[in-house]
């Protein structure tokens, strides 16, 4: 009975640590950013550093903007464009009433090239936000 | 002789009532784009239908660019009407956005993406289905082989840019280069000459063509004749040749000068004037027709719900497209 008991006990744990174990061989690293604009009009870049052993990278970026002009572009290590999307608000009248307009872009690139990748953000006379949230898969032997 | 008469006159008759028929239909036949498209609750059951502009412009999104907007009904049952679109095929983009969300949305990627584009004129009739469970990519365009040549074509793109298209980075190039080769082959020999550009800017043409000058050689003299918006850009964004300036070439635009001089005093390029607004696009037009009409920035503004600055860039590629440097001249131009 004790036996059974032990076996019962050691599958138990085996049982809950193996899915641990293997979620553990690719620990993601997160990075999020929030840019609130204001009339704004200065370029950014946000850049990314991924290394030969990255298993994936993956990028979401979500902006609204209620006046002016927002271009967000991707740019591989390479100076490849990857990605972009541009939005532009226009006011309607002159009674105050300002447009939404919202854009926004998911990328996902398993063994993504080892460098710095770029996200250019340009706005032109913009109010409004973008938020960006990046995630680079490393395994975790390599940590 | 009589019955031959008769005869006769009855076959002239059914001629002149068929040819007016179909004259009839050709006047007020206009296309549309209808089908059935099933989205899950956390959509608004509205398209949206926007015109591009040019390739470059296939993810931008302000509400200047939305031409129409159309309901879906209980059952999934939508339809554009498209008579007030140009005779020849542009590019459009459908698109939908969540409830509460502002009708100026895009989603680019992931499992939310929220628009797809269709080549369209004013006679198309184009048939769209989607089920609840397939992806906006998996749309199905029905009666419509350009848009399924488009498709095919998208396919490529997609596949190349998706995430999973190799497990190592010298292998990743090689596949790029091989689609890329596949997307000028497609762009060669393609008799449309939308889709053979979008192949063109699918195969990420500012990053070969230096490595394939003899290939846009020959490409850019196969569509010499085409003015419309997205090859104009196009050339545009046509790196400088490298190569050496031929004494030759210097001398055929010499001799081209002088005959574009002399033919410029003809009625020949006279009669070509009349036709000068087939260049603009469907917004420059109508500021065209305002700014004729003696409209001010701010009123075309407030006419087209459209920003000031935006009018003023609309004006100035007019004044470009135009070749005009003021609004008298605008007025001056006879349309």
């Amino acid at each position: 009975m004790k036996k059974k008991m032990k076996l019962f006990i050691a599958s138990a744990v085996l049982t809950m640590f193996i899915p641990f174990c293997s979620w553990s061989q690719d620990t993601k690293f997160d990075l999020s950013r929030s840019i609130e604009f204001s009339n704004s009009k200065q370029t950014e870049e946000i850049i990314i550093k991924t290394e030969s052993n990255s298993t994936q990278l993956y990028i979401s970026i979500k902006s609204a903007i209620n006046q002016g002009g927002l271009i967000v572009e991707i740019y591989d290590p390479a100076g490849e464009k990857q990605g972009n999307f541009e939005i532009e608000s226009i006011v309607k009248s002159n009674d105050g009433k300002t447009e939404y307009v919202q854009g926004s872009i998911q990328k996902k690139i398993n063994v993504p090239m080892a460098g710095e990748w770029k996200i250019k953000i340009i706005p032109t006379n913009t109010t409004g936000h973008i938020r960006i949230g990046t995630y680079i898969g490393i395994p975790d032997d390599k940590k | 002789m009589r019955l031959k008469v008769k005869h006769f006159l009855f076959c002239i008759l059914s001629f002149f009532v068929c040819h007016s028929t179909i004259a009839k239909q050709n006047i007020n036949h206009s296309g549309s784009i209808s089908g059935q498209i099933h989205l899950d609750s956390s959509w608004a059951p509205t398209l949206y239908m926007s015109y591009i502009e040019d390739f470059n412009s296939l993810y931008s999104i302000s509400s200047s660019m939305i031409i129409q907007k159309v309901d879906i009904d209980n059952e999934g049952y939508f339809s554009f009407d498209l008579e007030f679109l140009p005779k020849e095929d542009n590019l459009y983009r459908i698109h939908f956005v969540k409830k509460g969300e502002p009708d100026a949305s895009i989603i680019i990627g992931g499992s939310e993406e929220n628009h797809f584009f269709i080549f369209a004129n004013r006679f198309s009739n184009i048939r769209l289905k989607k089920s609840k469970e397939e992806k906006i990519n998996d749309i199905k365009i029905l009666d419509s082989p350009i848009n399924l040549q488009f498709s095919q074509v998208k396919s490529i793109n997609n596949y190349l840019d998706s995430s999973n298209i190799a497990s190592t980075q010298i292998k990743r190039t090689f596949i790029k280069k091989a689609g890329y080769e596949k997307l000028r082959s497609i762009a060669d020999t393609c008799q449309h000459s939308l889709l053979s550009l979008y192949a063109i800017y699918s195969s990420k043409f500012a990053t070969n063509y230096n490595s394939e000058l003899d290939f846009y050689d020959n490409y850019n003299q196969k569509w010499a004749d085409e003015e419309s918006s997205y090859f104009k850009v196009f050339r545009k964004q046509l790196p400088l040749k490298k190569r050496g300036f031929p004494l030759l070439y210097i001398g055929f635009i010499l001799v081209g000068l002088t005959f574009g001089i002399l033919l410029g005093k003809t009625s020949l390029f006279k009669r070509k004037e009349v036709n000068k607004l087939s260049v603009l696009s469907i917004q420059e037009r109508k500021i065209f027709l305002l700014l004729q009409e003696g409209y001010s920035n701010q009123d075309i503004s407030d006419q087209c719900n459209i920003g000031v600055s935006t009018v003023k860039s609309h004006v100035s590629a007019i004044y470009s497209k135009l070749k005009i440097k003021s609004r008298k001249e605008a007025v001056n131009l006879k349309n």
